[in-house]
């Protein structure tokens, strides 16, 4: 997911390279033979990229939506999901919202929504615009362009592919698209990364990202959820460490040795991360399964300061952090503007969004 | 409400099938991303009047297209000039909200007029997880009189039988400590979404707390019938917090039993038809990588379809014991056949679907295959960190090995 940097000077050494690039750059007309919507991204020009876990590649979506909002307004909607299950004309028990982002340019909310849980379940993407009303995004006749991935499954067993890789986030940096996945074979740890426009002969690559902690073990755990910040990839692991890779030191084909700078616990997941500014003060808030929503400051001596954490933890080990007690079941999170981020929330089967005050 | 009457016609007599045939053929030109629907001849429709008017709407369906058709209204001509929102607030189609009190938005989906019909297609074909309302604008009739709604629903879908669980992989009833995976197999397709409330590993009669690594993308094959459950690797790491903490889910010399309940829902919302339990017992962990250098060959006889067979010291990993083994011939050509995976998962065979040649054969086995604690041909689960020249070294490992053998 795309996280506004903080850094608005990084923000336009990014941009620079971008500005000669229309927002249909590499695109084509046509209906995206997308099978699943799962985590989403913004790049530049009010394109949308969508992760397909099943069909093993990004899809490059022009929407359209490129204007600046007139104001900035706090979007609060209850029950979504019951409100998109019905606009698909399905119970909120067979409807999955499975990402949600912010599209920079307008401040519009993006939702990535499985019609069904089973292998035939539907693509639906949904936009919610600052009153709060749902339509949805057309993948007919729409300009897009689609990256599968270069070691997608073979097909020698025709539409059966028994290994995926589960997109498990997405962020555009710099004219790349980094990609973290998951197999459901192989424990691996690789940050797809992919040229955009996409360069149509599918020249992704990937890289091994080892972090060397625990007493000098190291282990090449999946990534969950990850930003970017001060040139440098902030990557929270399924085995929990929040580990600092510079982006440098991400080359096609290399393994590379990230520096885990903060430990986030036990019986938890890390879900989804934003990086915003305060004041002077840059930030890193991040939702968790079972640990709420946890605020960490952040300045680029803070990271390279830290010490690995390379030994036997104690509880505030690596760059401190504060868990924000009010909020409670967030699944997901994006900066809607400068002063505010909107959350995915969800308790006993409704999920809400809400808007809050960056905190 | 006016009584619910529901009609269904599985095969309409010839004109009026080739009336709606025509109607939904020219609806799908133009509304379904051009897919040729071949289920026509599965017409269905119910038929509902709307009181006392002379409106009546019915839903017309086939296998992927839902439309609701009304008929008998006055002034065609001019619903005719209006735009779509401005229909929808005349002809309001959405689902029947489960409390009263909720207003939920209407369907998405497509007005047009065919032959003085308004039909709205829905975007997506109707669910039987709901029922549908047809709410009409007194607008359309006489403004004094209230129209009631109409209810319909979609035929129920055709239920498979329940689906069971067919194998859990490691097959064995004997694994180690830092074991990182199982693959849970499925007779029929299941349901995304609750994996991680039905499994359960337990310790006699106590569930080991949170012992898998519970991810919102679950890890389905493309057609979920196979379930890849990770052991969180925060616990099965040595000097992670996790583990620091809470210590590993399995220890040695313990038995344990992994659960996997019968209400898990297959895709089309049946519960398994039992609950599943396999027990094992756990050994020392394994840190070693898995050695070539011990696996035995089998090698079979010219012009026969006999196996070639690898056989390990150890259990390997199921699903890659099915993928990354590839068998080439002379000039490097892959042989096709098919591979078996058994006892336990320590022997590979596979069998040519044309008889051997007397010629040198060869088995690539790609060194990322696993064992069952997650340790591959080219690197363990953990690695000791030595310097830095130790880690490039390491990036410089192989993609693949290869065994060559001779037949004759």
């Amino acid at each position: 997911m795309l996280r506004r940097k903080s850094s608005w000077a990084l923000s336009l050494a990014l941009l620079i390279p971008c500005a000669y690039l229309s927002a249909d750059s590499g695109m084509k007309e046509g209906t995206p033979d997308m099978k699943h919507a799962g985590a989403m991204a913004f790049a530049p020009h009010g394109v949308l990229l969508v992760g397909d876990t099943v069909g093993a590649a990004i899809f490059a979506i022009d929407t359209g939506d490129n204007q600046a909002a007139a104001t900035a307004a706090s979007v609060n909607i209850e029950k979504i999901n019951e409100k998109v299950a019905a606009m698909i004309g399905s119970s909120a028990e067979e409807t999955v919202i499975n990402d949600m982002v912010v599209n920079p340019l307008s401040g519009n909310i993006y939702l990535s929504v499985s019609r069904g849980r089973g292998p035939s379940a539907a693509p639906v993407i949904f936009k919610a615009d600052a009153k709060g009303a749902l339509s949805e995004v057309s993948l007919t006749k729409v300009k897009f362009s689609k990256a599968a991935f270069a070691n997608a499954p073979d097909s020698k067993e025709g539409a059966r592919n028994p290994r995926m890789s589960a997109i498990t986030d997405i962020q555009y940096m710099d004219g790349k698209v980094v990609v973290a996945g998951l197999s459901n074979e192989e424990f691996a740890s690789k940050l797809r990364l992919m040229n955009y426009p996409f360069d149509g002969n599918e020249q992704s690559t990937s890289v091994e990202v080892y972090h060397g902690a625990h007493g000098k073990l190291e282990t090449a755990s999946p990534v969950r959820t990850f930003v970017t910040y001060e040139n440098s990839v902030l990557a929270a692991y399924t085995c929990t460490p929040l580990v600092n890779i510079p982006i440098g030191d991400l080359k096609p084909g290399t393994k590379t040795q990230g520096k885990t700078i903060a430990e986030l616990g036990n019986m938890n997941q890390p879900l989804d991360m934003i990086v915003y500014k305060k004041g002077d003060q840059d930030y890193l808030l991040m939702a968790n399964s079972a640990r709420g929503v946890m605020k960490l400051k952040l300045s680029k001596n803070d990271i390279e300061g830290t010490k690995a954490i390379t030994s036997r933890i104690a509880d505030t080990a690596g760059l401190p952090y504060e868990t924000i007690k009010d909020l409670k079941g967030v699944v997901q999170l994006d900066k809607l503007n400068a002063k505010q981020a909107v959350l995915l929330v969800s308790n006993e089967g409704r999920q809400d969004i809400r808007t809050i005050d960056l905190p | 409400m006016s009584p619910r009457k529901e009609e269904s016609k599985p095969l309409l007599s010839p004109p009026p099938f080739a009336v709606v045939a025509f109607l939904l053929s020219v609806l799908m030109g133009s509304i379904v991303r051009g897919q040729e629907d071949r289920t026509l001849a599965k017409v269905s429709t119910q038929s509902q009047q709307v009181g006392t008017s002379a409106i009546s709407v019915e839903l017309r369906e086939t296998s992927n297209l839902s439309i609701f058709a009304v008929r008998g209204l006055p002034n065609v001509d001019r619903l005719r000039t209006l735009d779509a929102e401005q229909l929808s607030k005349l002809v309001t189609i959405r689902v029947q909200p489960i409390k009263g009190d909720v207003v939920l938005p209407s369907l998405l989906g497509t007005f047009s007029f065919v032959d003085g019909e308004l039909l709205f297609q829905s975007r997506f074909p109707l669910s039987d997880s709901v029922r549908y309302q047809v709410e009409l604008s007194s607008q359309l009739d006489d403004p004094m009189r209230i129209l009631p709604s109409l209810l319909f629903s979609t035929h129920p879908k055709p239920k498979l039988p329940a689906a069971s669980v067919s194998a859990v992989y490691p097959s064995s009833d004997v694994l180690p400590e830092n074991l990182l995976k199982f693959y849970v197999h499925f007779t029929a397709p299941m349901s995304r979404g609750e994996a991680y409330q039905r499994i359960h590993l337990m310790h006699g009669n106590n569930e080991v707390k949170s012992p898998f690594l519970a991810l919102g993308e679950e890890l389905w094959d493309t057609e979920q019938t196979r379930f890849t459950l990770f052991v969180h690797p925060g616990l099965v790491k040595r000097g992670v917090k996790p583990r620091e903490d809470s210590g590993p889910p399995m220890s040695s010399g313990n038995e344990y039993s992994l659960r996997i309940d019968s209400s898990w829902q297959s895709a089309d919302r049946q519960p398994l038809a039992s609950t599943y339990v396999k027990k094992f017992r756990v050994v020392d962990a394994d840190d070693q990588q898995p050695n070539p250098t011990t696996w035995k060959i089998g090698t079979p006889k010219a012009n026969t379809t006999e196996p070639v067979t690898l056989t390990f010291d150890e259990s390997l990993d199921h699903a890659m014991l099915n993928r990354v083994l590839v068998v080439r011939g002379p000039s490097g050509i892959r042989i096709e056949g098919d591979t078996t995976v058994e006892q336990h998962e320590t022997r590979w065979s596979f069998k040519p679907a044309n008889p051997w040649k007397s010629h040198d054969y060869r088995v690539e086995i790609a060194t990322n295959l696993e064992d069952l604690a997650g340790n591959s041909l080219a690197r363990p689960f953990e690695t000791k960190i030595v310097d830095e020249s130790d880690q490039n070294d390491r990036a410089k490992v192989a993609t693949q090995i290869a065994v060559d053998f001779f037949v004759q």
